[in-house]
């Protein structure tokens, strides 16, 4: 194809796609590719719109409203924040440290930061009994000196979400932070403020859409934590039974409920999306 | 030349061709104001990992401005850079009266944020996510200000700058005018010893340039301190500053008051810069002998050796034929390229020695000047300016 006289590409769309497509007269598509989209479109949403079918609407109240789910969703919620908030108050400087300061093995670092994210929760739940565990590594030390237990505790439930969920606000602070330019930092300096005053008044509030993407995306994901929380923490109401142990457990005994419980989880998501639609449905944006 | 002491006075040159001795600065007494003499102080050797070096050495007294001249690349952000402690220096002292900024040698570095150094970034570098007052009001702050104090004085300095009304606008909804002055203020705000200004000029469009110009040169004069200005633009340097400093490739080339730098440029890019033609060659008799083949008649006879000749394009008369006129020196060639120049038209002849010259827009109708054609320049010999090459 000649491209001679590309046009100028529009903000978002690559060049390259842009020309395609003005390459290729009229909006005729193949009629291979249109099965094989409709087959992944169906694939996607049928499920979400099975959910919805199958969700008893009548006694959507009651349902959320029974002891058991009020636990769940309220322990849900509850570990979530926390577990974001030890992710910000940990995770934050290190993404800065990351960024910012070089020091051999670093590249490294960066990489085994990454793992968890995609690492099988339940394997993480299996790393995190031997390291935190009664016998574990640290966790005997824990439980020695400080009495300490993680495991099958809430706050057990918190470092199951934090190891799964941490890495997104890790790197999504880690990215606006190499993308930032620094000699806002020199002007500042310049201005007579102090390292901190520098991070505080000018870093922070200029990474902070990314800072609030990626704290929502880590609370997300926190919310929606299975397989590492089962794992480490179990299955105990009120201390440890979560949203997403909830639903696995009511599909058994109580599908409504489960159906229910899972309503809550898809509005969760779609009022997810819905803050972060500026950053992720715009086409060729990247976290 | 290795190292030349840039001493800024509101005096006489310090080179070619002085007149009276005026105030020299160094040994000065702390004099001006309670604080003291705050003359800046900079004799600096700066490495990069590229392998350039800027190694030049920079006075300014209080309440004169240096302008920093020099071709991308020179040394220029480098400099300013190492004189707002943002980069320490490999070697040299920095000082500002008797306070140390930078000295290796005895392990001194003050950080950026202790050094009171205000810096106007060519971007301007306003916080997108504060108000023009916040801006301003940032370095009072810093120092210890009170929110409510930091407002009020900053709403002072915008109203001083003619800004009063956009105190509660974002960078991004201030003109490019709005948004350098803005920066200015934030600079002056915090009460800098020393004012750095990177390219001041240099986003703004050519409209709002002239006004802004005559605005900053106000408030440099006003600015009690030394200030340290760097430019690619020579009218820039010439209109905002006491003194010029032309550095090329990390080295200072030539300095002095702008009048005298544009009177006689010592390197072929600041002649270019000026605009004039400039010779080498050796002065003997009234005549100089070029470099690059030729010879000059000149009208200073007493002048020997080796000598610079500095050549306004306006001096130099074109002809289509042969001229017998009282001009000493007549020259012929090809017209190698025309430009035109507002209201003038730039003609490069391929005389020996090659020299621009500029004639009218008529005069180049009349003569239908084009390139190839053959031309005589002639000029006389007292509108050469000879002064000794020194380099």
């Amino acid at each position: 194809m000649v491209t001679g006289r590309l046009r100028r590409p529009r903000t978002s769309t690559p060049p390259s796609a842009s020309a395609r497509s003005s390459g290729r007269s009229g909006g005729r598509v193949p009629v291979p590719l249109a099965v094989a989209s409709g087959i992944a479109i169906g694939f996607l949403l049928l499920p979400l719109a099975g959910l919805l079918v199958r969700v008893p609407w009548r006694n959507l109240p009651d349902l959320l409203t029974e002891p058991g789910v009020r636990e769940a969703l309220r322990l849900s919620l509850v570990t979530a924040t926390i577990a974001t908030a030890l992710s910000l108050a940990v995770g934050v400087p290190l993404a800065w440290l990351l960024a910012r300061v070089a020091f051999p093995g670093r590249g490294l670092l960066r990489a085994m930061i990454t793992v968890p994210l995609v690492l099988p929760p339940v394997v993480g739940g299996v790393a995190l009994l031997l390291a935190f565990g009664r016998r574990g590594i640290v966790g005997r030390y824990l439980d020695a000196w400080f009495g300490i237990t993680l495991p099958f505790t809430t706050a057990g439930v918190v470092a199951a979400e934090a190891f799964v969920a941490m890495p997104f606000l890790i790197v999504a602070v880690e990215g606006a932070l190499r993308s930032a330019d620094r000699r806002f930092e020199d002007a500042s300096a310049t201005l007579g403020a102090s390292r901190w005053v520098t991070f505080r008044r000018v870093t922070l509030p200029m990474i902070a859409p990314s800072l609030g993407a990626g704290g929502v995306l880590c609370w997300a994901r926190a919310l929606g934590e299975f397989g590492a929380t089962i794992t480490f923490a179990g299955n105990f109401p009120g201390t440890t039974q979560t949203m997403p142990l909830a639903v696995y457990l009511a599909l058994e005994t109580d599908p409504d409920a489960a159906v229910a419980l899972s309503l809550v989880l898809l509005a969760v998501a779609v009022g997810v999306l819905a803050l972060l639609r500026d950053r992720w449905l715009r086409p060729g944006a990247a976290l | 030349m290795r190292r030349i002491d840039t001493a800024v006075a509101a005096g006489p040159p310090t080179q070619a061709g002085s007149a009276s001795g005026g105030p020299d600065l160094p040994g000065t007494p702390d004099g001006s104001g309670g604080s003291g003499d705050g003359a800046l102080r900079a004799c600096l050797r700066v490495r990069r990992t590229s392998g350039f070096t800027l190694d030049m050495t920079l006075t300014a007294t209080n309440g004169t401005t240096v302008a920093v001249l020099g071709p991308n690349g020179a040394g220029k952000t480098t400099l300013l850079r190492a004189l707002a402690g943002l980069q320490p220096v490999d070697a040299g002292r920095i000082s500002l009266g008797s306070f140390v900024m930078d000295d290796p040698e005895v392990g001194i570095f003050v950080p950026a944020q202790r050094r009171t150094v205000g810096m106007v970034f060519q971007d301007y570098l306003l916080f997108p996510h504060l108000s023009a007052r916040d801006n301003v009001a940032f370095g009072l702050r810093c120092r210890g200000v009170s929110r409510a104090a930091a407002r009020a004085a900053a709403g002072e300095w915008l109203e001083k700058f003619g800004l009063g009304e956009f105190a509660a606008r974002r960078p991004e909804a201030l003109s490019g005018g709005q948004a350098q002055r803005v920066a200015l203020a934030r600079a002056l705000a915090a009460g800098p010893r020393l004012l750095l200004l990177d390219e001041p000029l240099a986003a703004l469009d050519a409209s709002t340039r002239l006004a802004v110009r005559a605005d900053l040169r106000r408030h440099l004069t006003g600015f009690g301190g030394p200030s340290v200005l760097v430019t690619h633009d020579p009218i820039e340097a010439m209109v905002l500053a006491d003194h010029v400093v032309i550095i090329e490739a990390g080295r200072v080339v030539q300095q002095g008051p702008p009048a005298e730098v544009a009177r006689r440029p010592r390197t072929d890019y600041v002649a270019r810069l000026v605009g004039l033609n400039l010779y080498r060659g050796e002065a003997a008799a009234g005549v100089v002998r070029l470099r690059g083949g030729g010879a000059l008649t000149v009208a200073d006879r007493s002048i020997t050796g080796p000598v610079l000749a500095a050549l306004r394009p306006s001096a130099v008369m074109l002809g289509v034929v042969e001229p017998h006129g009282s001009a000493r020196n007549t020259l012929t060639g090809r017209v190698a390229g025309l430009e035109l120049l507002g209201d003038r038209a730039r003609v490069a002849v391929d005389t020996s020695p090659a020299l621009l010259a500029d004639v009218t827009p008529a005069a180049l109708a009349e003569l239908r000047l084009e390139p190839g054609l053959r031309v005589w320049a002639s000029f006389k010999a007292t509108d050469i300016e000879t002064y000794p090459d020194q380099a």
